[in-house]
């Protein structure tokens, strides 16, 4: 017996985790979520958790407690009683929160053919344009591909090159990094959910930032 | 106590870290051997709070609605993963913030108090202790924080002639 046979046995953590189906799944992380959105409303509105419950709602701190803990499997009424008292619309309580997201972008174009199943170099969150989003379907050509000239000046951000699909222009190809083609064509922030990017003005404080904010 | 500290890879995500305890001498993380305890009797409630632990790790972190605080010495952030009164199974942990958990381990919790209750009061204090001596180590600043606060730098086995 040996360290081979033992590696190879799950551990109970495995087994526990691979037996949670992808409906059990969902349904904790939505409690978990509508227990985050409730609380941070609550503090949104500058009320401690007692204040909610003694004041606004009317119960016992544990029972708050418990709608906040993320176990709590909310009836319809509960959460109409909640998001009466937070003074919103049922619609608004569940909707998810829009994250504080930056996402920067450096890439380069150099022709015009083949496929770009990576929406840009490097990957990261995809974009939409305001008139619609962009679908991920490889063969739907969802830019508008300038090919830059490399002997112009131009620094052009790409969000400028974005546009709703236009079946007849080809497809951008982003070449790899180390390429001697390489060009970048600047920076480009985005900000939103993030299926639902927006372009965002650019901000000296911003060059710096190529990850995810947190809300 | 001798110990050193776990990451749990498949409950650690981008919101938060879970690392585990490991005593001295021990193949299994004291969370591993608390799942592997109970896995028949509270098979359910188990898998409930690895989900809930999942969820913490990927999506949300740690937020401190999801812990019962103030379940050790004062301000040393011990606390127990969120159980309702339909619930048995208590889970001992320490917390950081939102980014980052230590599992210790626990048991059926049908007591008040964990100090009525052998199992439960020797895994609270574990996790006291535990606690103490990390504490103790970022005071001395032989741990740090990473840049994100979801890992701590620095050696993280732990020798009782070490550190008293």
């Amino acid at each position: 017996m040996n360290k081979e046979t033992i590696n190879k046995r799950p551990s109970v953590l495995d087994e526990l985790l691979d037996e949670i189906t992808p409906l059990e799944s969902r349904k904790t992380e939505d409690r978990m979520l509508i227990a985050a959105r409730i609380a941070d409303l609550i503090k949104a509105k500058g009320w401690t958790k007692k204040y909610f419950a003694d004041e606004v709602v009317r119960q016992q701190p544990s029972v708050v407690s418990k709608w906040l803990s993320g176990t709590h499997n909310y009836t319809l009424e509960t959460l109409t009683e909640i998001s009466f008292a937070l003074g919103i619309t049922l619609a608004e309580l569940m909707r998810e929160k829009e994250q504080a997201l930056v996402f920067k972008s450096s890439f380069a174009v150099t022709g015009l053919s083949g496929m770009a199943d990576r929406r840009f170099y490097g990957g990261g969150p995809i974009p939409s344009h305001p008139d619609g989003p962009i679908p991920s379907h490889p063969d739907f050509n969802h830019m508008t591909a300038l090919a830059v000239n490399p002997g112009s000046a131009g620094i052009v951000d790409w969000q400028e090159h974005l546009t709703p699909d236009k079946a007849t222009i080809g497809l951008m190809t982003v070449p790899h990094h180390g390429s001697h083609e390489w060009q970048a064509l600047g920076n480009a922030f985005w900000t939103g959910n993030i299926q639902v990017l927006h372009p965002k003005k650019k901000r000296p404080e911003d060059h710096e930032r190529n990850y995810a904010l947190k809300a | 106590m001798n110990f050193s500290l776990k990451k749990v890879t498949r409950l650690s995500g981008r919101q938060a870290s879970i690392y585990a305890v490991v005593l001295a001498g021990e193949s299994q993380t004291v969370f591993e051997q608390f799942m592997a305890e109970y896995q028949a009797d509270y098979r359910a409630e188990l898998k409930d709070i690895v989900g809930r632990l999942q969820v913490i790790g990927h999506t949300t972190g740690a937020r401190q609605n999801f812990f019962k605080e103030f379940e050790g010495k004062f301000g040393d952030l011990v606390c127990a993963l969120y159980d309702d009164p339909d619930r048995k199974l208590r889970l001992y942990c320490i917390r950081f913030g939102g980014d980052f958990v230590i599992l210790g381990g626990g048991g059926p919790k049908d007591v008040a108090a964990w100090q009525d209750d052998p199992n439960l009061a020797y895994n609270a204090q574990l996790m006291i202790t535990v606690a103490k001596q990390l504490h103790e180590r970022f005071k001395e600043g032989d741990l740090r924080w990473t840049a994100d606060f979801k890992d701590i730098q620095g050696d993280l086995t732990f020798k009782e002639e070490e550190d008293e």
